[in-house]
C-alpha cells in the first residue's frame, strides 16, 4: 500500500456570481490550483481566516463538491473516474465531520437511528442485533453511554453532540476522516476533551485525518503537517512545528503574531495587515497576497510567485518571492524567544492533572479534609 | 503635581459598582446568577470569562437593564454609577444613561446594526438622542468617530448600509456608535469573537487606545484566555452563575487558586514550547435543574471532597484577589505535595 491516502493535483474550484441575463459574471476562485498529499496515519491541517476556501477545498477533498479542474486521487485511484456505486463505496472509507453541532444532525432521529444509519447503508451484512451492538460500542468509543442511544440530539451539549457526530462518522468504519472545524463551536474545556478524543481515535482506528481550522493553537495541538492558505491558494505548507517556528511567508508570519496568548505581560510584536481580505471576486495581479504585505515590492505585483522549497529536508514549501526576508525577520520577531514559564504555575499544573489522573492524595494532606469517593 | 495626584484619587474609586446581583429565571427555585459583585475602574478593563451558560452575558444585560422583568426575576442587586445609586432591578429605568454615559457593544454586528439605515445616521441618532444637537453637527461628529475608529474616507462610509461592510468594519462601527457620547464605562459582549485573528488584533489594539484615551471604565466579555491576557487590568471568572475567582491579571494567569482557573488555563492549547496532551476538565457544565448544592463546580472538580457539598465562601489574599474554595490558598497543599 502506498504512503499517499490521499493525493490533490492542481484542484481548482471556480464559482460564477453575480450572472446577468446577458453579461458574464465574476469569478470566484475559491480554490485556485491546488496540490497537497496527505500520508498515511497522519493528521493534516489546513488553516485560514474565512474565506480563503479552506471549507470547500474540504468538500473537493471528498468530491462532495466537483472540482472545476484537477484531480483528486484516494489510495492511487482518481475520483472522477468513481461512478455513483464507487462513490458510495468512497463514502464509506472518507468521512466528514462538520463544524456545527446544532445543524448537522437530523433532531428527529434518536442517537441510535443517527449511529446506525451509516452502518444500515455502509454494513448491510450486519444484522440488526449486530447493529445495535456496534452502536453501543461506538458510545462508548467516543465518551458516551449506552443509554444514551435512546435521546434525541437536543438533549445533549454541544461537545455530546459533537462526539455523536464523530460516532457517526467512525461508523462506517473509514480510513480517512475530514474535520471542517470539529472543535471551534465549543468552550475551551470541552474543546480539549474533544480533540484528546480525536487523538486516541486516531491512534485505536489507525485514522488518518484531515482538520480545517482556524485556531493555530488547535492546529498545533492536533497536527503533523499544516498548509496555509490565502484567498483559494496554498502559501505555506510542511510539518507544523517547522512552518509554526520558521513562518516563510508573511501571512502565515502575521497570522501567527496575531494570536493571543493567554500569558501575561508577554507582547508580541504585532504584524499588522494593511487592511482586511480582499472580496473574492477581486482580481489581484501577481502575489494575492501583495495588497496587505510589508515585504511587497513590485515583482510582487505583476508576477504570481511559484511554490519554492524552503526547507528541503522538512518539505517545507512556500509561494513568497521573498521568503529569505521573511525568514529573517520571523527570526529577529520576538515570536521565537522560548517562554520561560512560571514555576508556579507548572507546579500548580502537575497538582490539578495529578488530582485529575486520581491521585487523590493531594488534598487529603489537608489533614481536616474527609475524602470523598470521586466517581 | 496637583493633577497627578487628583487622577490618581480619581482611579482609586470605582466608575462603576455592582453588589450582590442575584437573579434567577422567574418561578425557577435556582439562581441563575448568585452574588455578582464586581467594581471597574476608570482607565480599567475588567474582563469577565468563563464557559457559555455561566451567565456572564445574562448578567452584563442585566446591569444595562436590558432584561425582561417578566422573565427574569432580579432579587437583589444595587448599582453604584457616577454618583448615583439604584437597584439593578430598576436599570431598564436608566434609559437616559443607555447609548451616553453607559455603552455596550455586542458580538454580531451584523444583527445588533439596523439593515436597513445607513451606517452614519445609526451613529448620528446617539448622538441626537441624548444631546441637543442639530442634524448636521451630529453628521460631522459622526464622520469623526468613523475617522477616529479607524474607517477610511469615513464621510463617504457615512452613507452606506450595514450589508456593504466587512464584519471587522461593521465592528468599528459598533465601537464608534458605543463611544460617540464619551462614556464613561463601557460593556462589550464578546466584541471580537465572531471576527478573524488578524481583524481581532486590530479590534483589541483599537478598543485599548480608545480606552486609554478616554480613561473610560470597561467590563469585557470574553471566552477567550488569549483576549483576556492581551486586554485586562482585572478579571473576574465565572463558572454556572457564580464568581470563583477575582483578582488582577497578573495573580489569576500567574497564580491561579481556584480548580476551574487552573482547569481552564490549563486546557488551552499553546502555540509555543512542548507539545503534550491536554489537561482537560471532566464533564459538563450542569443545567439550571441539576445544579450541584454547595460549590457548584463539585461535581467536575478533581479536588472535590466530602466539604465541596458546603457552599464555599471568598476568602481574600493580597491585591484584591479572591477565591471561592475550600481549599484556597493551594500553595499550603503544594508545599506538602512537593
Amino acid at each position: 500500500m502506498s504512503d499517499i491516502i490521499l493525493k490533490a493535483c492542481n484542484l481548482k474550484k471556480y464559482y460564477e456570481v453575480n450572472q446577468g441575463l446577458f453579461s458574464s459574471g465574476d469569478l470566484v476562485k475559491a480554490v485556485d490550483d491546488v496540490s497537497l498529499e496527505v500520508r498515511r496515519g497522519e493528521t493534516f491541517a489546513i488553516v485560514g481566516e474565512s474565506g480563503c476556501g479552506k471549507s470547500t477545498l474540504g468538500r473537493l477533498l471528498m468530491q462532495l463538491l466537483v472540482p472545476t479542474e484537477g484531480e483528486v486521487e484516494f489510495e492511487g485511484k482518481a475520483l472522477s473516474k468513481h461512478s455513483d456505486k464507487d462513490l458510495s463505496t468512497l463514502r464509506k472509507e472518507v468521512q466528514f465531520v462538520f463544524q456545527d453541532p446544532f445543524s448537522s444532525l437530523n433532531p428527529r432521529m434518536t442517537v441510535r437511528k443517527l449511529i446506525s444509519e451509516p452502518l444500515e447503508i455502509h454494513r448491510k451484512d450486519l444484522s440488526s442485533k449486530q447493529r445495535d451492538d456496534k452502536v453501543k460500542q461506538l458510545l462508548e468509543q467516543v465518551g458516551l453511554r449506552v443509554e444514551h442511544a435512546n435521546r434525541y440530539p437536543h438533549e445533549f451539549s454541544g461537545g455530546q453532540r459533537q462526539r455523536i457526530g464523530i460516532a457517526r462518522a467512525l461508523a462506517s468504519g473509514p480510513k480517512l476522516i475530514i474535520g471542517d472545524e470539529p472543535v471551534s463551536a465549543l468552550d475551551v474545556s470541552v474543546q480539549a476533551q474533544v480533540v484528546n478524543l480525536l487523538d486516541d481515535l486516531r491512534d485505536e482506528f489507525e485514522l488518518t485525518l484531515i482538520i480545517i481550522a482556524h485556531d493555530l493553537s488547535i492546529i498545533r495541538q492536533m497536527s503533523d503537517r499544516v498548509a496555509v492558505m490565502y484567498l483559494g491558494k496554498i502559501v505555506e505548507m510542511g510539518p507544523v512545528d517547522e512552518v509554526f517556528s520558521n513562518p516563510r511567508h508573511p501571512y502565515t508570519l502575521a497570522l501567527l503574531s496575531a494570536v493571543p496568548e493567554p500569558v501575561v505581560g508577554q507582547e508580541k510584536t504585532l504584524i499588522s495587515l494593511l487592511g482586511e481580505t480582499p472580496s473574492p471576486t477581486a482580481s489581484i495581479p501577481g502575489c494575492r497576497f501583495n495588497n496587505r504585505c510589508q515585504f511587497a515590492r513590485n515583482i510582487c505585483r505583476k508576477t504570481q510567485p511559484e511554490i519554492s522549497v524552503a526547507e528541503a529536508h522538512e518539505k517545507h514549501i512556500v509561494a513568497c518571492h521573498f521568503w529569505q526576508d521573511v525568514a529573517q525577520s520571523a527570526s529577529e520577531n520576538t515570536m521565537n524567544t522560548s517562554r520561560t514559564r512560571n514555576e508556579k504555575l507548572e507546579a500548580r499544573f502537575k497538582l490539578y492533572q495529578a488530582a485529575l489522573k486520581g491521585e487523590k492524595a493531594v488534598p487529603k494532606l489537608l489533614g481536616a479534609i474527609e475524602q470523598e469517593e470521586l466517581t | 503635581m496637583l493633577a497627578a495626584s487628583s487622577s490618581s484619587i480619581n482611579s482609586s474609586l470605582p466608575v462603576f459598582s455592582v453588589a450582590d446581583l442575584n437573579m434567577r429565571i422567574a418561578g425557577s427555585p435556582t439562581d441563575l446568577v448568585e452574588n455578582f459583585s464586581i467594581d471597574v475602574f476608570p482607565g480599567h478593563t475588567l474582563c469577565i470569562v468563563g464557559e457559555s451558560g455561566c451567565g456572564k452575558s445574562i448578567s452584563a444585560l442585566a446591569l444595562m437593564g436590558l432584561l425582561s422583568p417578566t422573565e427574569i426575576d432580579i432579587r437583589s442587586g444595587t448599582i453604584r454609577f457616577e454618583g448615583q445609586e439604584y437597584p439593578v432591578s430598576e436599570a431598564q429605568n436608566a434609559r437616559h444613561l443607555r447609548g451616553d454615559r453607559l455603552a455596550m457593544i455586542f458580538q454580531e454586528p451584523m444583527t445588533s446594526l439596523n439593515p436597513a439605515y445607513k451606517v452614519g445616521e445609526q451613529i448620528a441618532e446617539a448622538i441626537t438622542c441624548h444631546h441637543p444637537f442639530s442634524s448636521d453637527e451630529a453628521k460631522k461628529r459622526a464622520i469623526e468617530m468613523l475617522a477616529k475608529v479607524g474607517i477610511p474616507a469615513p464621510a463617504a462610509r457615512f452613507n452606506e448600509y450595514p450589508h456593504q461592510l466587512s464584519g471587522g468594519m461593521r465592528q468599528r462601527v459598533m465601537i464608534a456608535m458605543a463611544l460617540v457620547n464619551n462614556p464613561s464605562l463601557l460593556i462589550a459582549d464578546e466584541p471580537t469573537t465572531a471576527l478573524d485573528v488578524t481583524i481581532q488584533a486590530q479590534i483589541i489594539e483599537l478598543i485599548r487606545n480608545l480606552q486609554k484615551e478616554a480613561n473610560m471604565g470597561t467590563i469585557m466579555i470574553t471566552h477567550d484566555l488569549g483576549v483576556v491576557a492581551k486586554l485586562a487590568t482585572d478579571v473576574v471568572v465565572m463558572y454556572a452563575g457564580q464568581i470563583v475567582e477575582k483578582g488582577p491579571v497578573e495573580a489569576i494567569f500567574n497564580d491561579p487558586q481556584h480548580p476551574y482557573t487552573i482547569g481552564l488555563l490549563s486546557s488551552m492549547p499553546k502555540l509555543t514550547g512542548q507539545r503534550e496532551r491536554l489537561a482537560t476538565i471532566p464533564g459538563t457544565v450542569p443545567t439550571i435543574q441539576s445544579m450541584p448544592s454547595g460549590c457548584r463546580f463539585s461535581s467536575r472538580c478533581p479536588f472535590r471532597a466530602a466539604i465541596c457539598k458546603e457552599k464555599p465562601v471568598a476568602r481574600s489574599f493580597k491585591n484584591n484577589h479572591s477565591v471561592s474554595c475550600h481549599f484556597a490558598p493551594l500553595d499550603v497543599i503544594l508545599e506538602l505535595s512537593v
